[in-house]
């Protein structure tokens, strides 16, 4: 016996929204407190401590700044993704979404060489304060990444089959994920700002 | 046996205060207001504050949202 899950596509008239979007929104709220946390503690290092104890590579912000790019392109190309399927156009959506999941992967594997290149120097976690706290943050928002790449991977596999008997429900999942994946872009924004640029 | 516990626990606190000569605290927590370590737990409890603080706004705001939207839905007339 199969149970049908209330409002997980249908809006509520007293939320203004579905019930997937509510939680979404609910689960941004703690994603955002555990990067406030790792950030705070970023800020605690790095103003608890002289200049030349904190000495942070300027020479990466070309590789970090092609990623931001990366990154930002696969935002347009999901949310794009998101008002194809709105305008049941589902070739078109399925593309951009392809993109935004290949922008993803690109992302993670320059996100790799920015690794590889300091492993090759010898600079790891346990190296210095700046390099704990860095590969702390972006080790988690890769993480995020990860994640955000795996749930659309699965909605560009399955989509076609759920696009034709229920395209309401497609749309409300896609919309899902284009605001997670949305929310992993801000946070790179910030991370790239302070760890690169500030 | 339960009943001793305190008791050895208080020798023991009482062993630690009598056999230390000096005290050890970081600057935070010994209040010295020029240390840098003190001025980056500054910064950073003011972080958090404002982390914490956009997300409670996030709450608030929903919830005046709720309570402007239940507003014309009337008794009796919500959709099941």
């Amino acid at each position: 016996m199969s149970m049908e899950i209330p409002y997980a596509v249908k809006v509520r008239t007293d939320t203004g929204m579905n019930n997937a979007r509510l939680g979404l929104w609910l689960f941004l709220g703690s994603e955002t407190m555990l990067f406030g946390g790792l950030i705070s503690a970023y800020v605690f290092l790095r103003m608890g401590s002289a200049s030349e104890q904190f000495v942070h590579d300027l020479s990466e912000i070309p590789l970090a700044g092609i990623n931001t790019l990366i990154l930002l392109a696969s935002s347009v190309a999901i949310t794009l993704s998101v008002w194809s399927l709105r305008d049941r156009v589902f070739n078109r959506h399925r593309i951009l979404m392809g993109i935004a999941v290949a922008a993803g992967l690109l992302f993670l594997g320059l996100k790799w060489l920015d690794y590889s290149e300091k492993f090759g120097r010898g600079l790891y976690p346990a190296t210095s304060t700046y390099l704990a706290i860095f590969f702390t943050l972006t080790g988690v928002h890769a993480l995020h990444v990860i994640g955000g790449i795996l749930v659309n991977s699965y909605l560009l596999v399955t989509g076609r089959k759920l696009f034709r008997e229920d395209p309401d429900r497609l749309l409300s999942r896609v919309s899902a994920s284009a605001l997670y994946w949305n929310f992993v872009d801000a946070v790179w924004i910030v991370l790239f700002l302070l760890l690169y640029v500030v | 046996m339960s009943k001793r516990i305190p008791y050895v626990l208080a020798v023991v606190f009482f062993l630690f205060i009598v056999g230390r000569t000096t005290a050890i605290s970081c600057p935070v927590c010994f209040g010295a207001l020029d240390d840098p370590a003190t001025n980056g737990m500054n910064y950073a409890i003011f972080t958090l504050l404002g982390v914490t603080g956009s997300v409670l706004a996030g709450f608030v705001s929903f919830a005046l949202r709720l309570r402007r939207l239940s507003r014309p839905v009337a008794p009796g007339k919500e959709e099941a």
